[in-house]
């Protein structure tokens, strides 16, 4: 009975912004599928309702990625407060691995899709991606230690460096190769975007929570 | 017929609602309030030992029970600053940035409760009391700080409609030159109105009008004000429509750097009157023990 009336409750809170819940949890799922969810087996969401735009997300990524982001918090679609950025959905069948002439892309043992160090720099998976995941760049060189920013100014501080300072400091004979998120495998802790988000608003989800997450924990407790 | 488990939920809803990710809650419930619980009980252990231990003549800061205070206080700070590390060192392991920051709010809360019973409400001019005094301008700021993430979040999102800021100024950049050569067939005096529009930043006010959204010195406004309507001249039509377009997407990109401004500004004050503090607690503590 007390399920029934929270389902109830839900429906009367949400009838003025949705003919019905089930309307806004079918129009939301559909986002879901437009966006590559159907396909995927790992995403990385953001509920704007908790995002403050601090891109710590991205930092954490490029700091824990040779000093690259693999993802775009901005970019991307969003529906209901429920955004899905520019970030490797690890698809079920890759779209990116379909034409990679050294077969550099392959699935991990937890289901990340990852470029391996034999990437000849093609660009064939940046074209094939749907969702435009896909960078082409050259790793940039080190920065200084965070303590060197932090104390003395020295280098770009965390995340990743402007275009700028990497041509600058950059070897000119390093050549680009493709970037996309690996799910931070081999990183103990996992993923550096989730770790890193200071409010909660980074989830990283998985297929059989795509329909339920798309609310807030605390509208349901 | 097969029985039904006990502890079988009450329906779908409910099932499904135990199977989702705990992990999709806001830093300030994080845990079930884990950091908020923690945080009450240290005041409370702090306000009912300050009533009921007995300091002769009266509390101070350098009794028994005023050290231990101080000491428990004092941690708190030099723990609570280090989350501006923790923040930009992204080392491996098992931790998150979300429990570091309720419990950076919390126990920051908590911090006014223990720091304040450690002076013994002996406040005076002095570089003790500046401590104190510094202490909670960082709190203070820092419950606006709580403020403004718990709100405006949602506004930023339905503000932006999809669109990033790269993608704003790309949609006025568009609009003016559309604007520009749609003016060219206007006369002189409304020409220059809009030449005028198009060549004031509109984005260089200052702080104030960038925290209130009142531009009232914008020349795009001026411009729509002082263009009369003209049903008889299309290539007028034209120019009050791109007008029109440009006030839009202007609304839009100031309300994206008005709910930004203030949901950073207060960060400018919580930094360096935190670096601030730590320079006067640790003239307070070495003073103390100087002058023992």
């Amino acid at each position: 009975m007390k399920g029934r009336r929270e389902v109830n409750a839900f429906v009367e809170a949400r009838k003025e912004s949705f003919g019905s819940a089930a309307d806004m949890y079918s129009e939301t799922a559909a986002f879901l599928v437009d966006n590559g969810i159907g396909e995927a087996t790992d995403v990385l969401l953001i509920d704007e309702t908790l995002c403050v735009g601090c891109d710590n997300c991205e930092k954490a990524c490029a700091d824990s990625h040779d000093g690259l982001s693999r993802l775009d918090r901005e970019a991307g679609r969003s529906y209901a407060h429920l955004h899905v950025p520019t970030s490797c959905r690890h698809c079920e069948h890759p779209h990116c691995m379909a034409d990679c002439p050294p077969n550099a892309i392959k699935r991990g043992p937890d289901g990340e899709v990852f470029i391996d160090e034999t990437c000849i720099g093609c660009g064939n998976c940046q074209r094939n991606c749907p969702y435009g995941v896909i960078r082409m760049d050259a790793v940039p060189p080190k920065k200084p230690n965070l303590f060197s920013w932090l104390l003395f100014g020295a280098g770009p501080g965390p995340g990743e460096a402007s275009f700028g300072w990497r041509k600058k400091h950059a070897d000119p004979e390093r050549p680009k190769q493709a970037i996309k998120c690996d799910m931070c495998a081999g990183i103990k802790g996992g993923p550096a975007c989730v770790r890193a988000c200071p409010t909660g608003a980074a989830i990283r989800v998985a297929p059989d929570k795509f329909l339920t997450v798309t609310k807030l924990t605390e509208e349901v407790e | 017929m097969a029985s039904l488990p006990e502890d079988r939920p009450e329906n779908r809803f409910a099932h499904d609602e135990a199977r989702r990710d705990s992990d999709h809650v806001s830093f300030l419930k994080h845990r079930r309030w884990r950091w908020a619980k923690i945080a009450t009980v240290l005041s409370i252990v702090a306000i009912a030992s300050y009533l009921l231990v007995d300091v002769t003549p009266r509390h101070n800061g350098g009794s028994w029970y005023g050290y231990t205070l101080g000491t428990v206080g004092a941690a708190l700070i030099v723990w609570l600053s280090l989350l501006g590390i923790r923040k930009r060192n992204m080392s491996e392991g098992r931790w998150s940035l979300k429990a570091w920051t309720s419990a950076h709010v919390y126990l920051g809360l908590a911090l006014v409760v223990v720091a304040t019973l450690h002076t013994g409400f002996q406040l005076g001019w002095n570089v003790h009391t500046l401590a104190w005094a510094l202490m909670l301008l960082v709190v203070i700021s820092g419950i606006y700080g709580i403020a403004v993430y718990a709100t405006l979040p949602k506004e930023i999102s339905s503000n932006r409609r999809q669109m990033t800021k790269h993608e704003m100024l790309e949609a006025l950049a568009a609009i003016d030159r559309q604007l520009e050569s749609a003016a060219q067939p206007l006369a002189r005096d409304e020409a220059d109105l809009v030449i005028a529009a198009l060549e004031q930043d509109p984005f260089d006010f200052g702080l104030w009008t960038r925290l209130t959204g009142n531009y009232r010195r914008c020349w795009t406004g001026d411009a729509l004000a002082e263009i009369e309507e003209d049903d008889s001249d299309p290539a007028v039509q034209k120019v009050l429509s791109l007008l029109r377009k440009r006030r839009a997407q202007l609304e839009q990109i100031r309300r994206q750097m008005r709910l930004r401004a203030m949901l950073d500004i207060w960060l400018y004050v919580h930094v360096p009157v935190t670096i601030a503090l730590l320079a006067a607690l640790t003239a307070h503590i070495i003073s103390v023990f100087y002058y023992w």
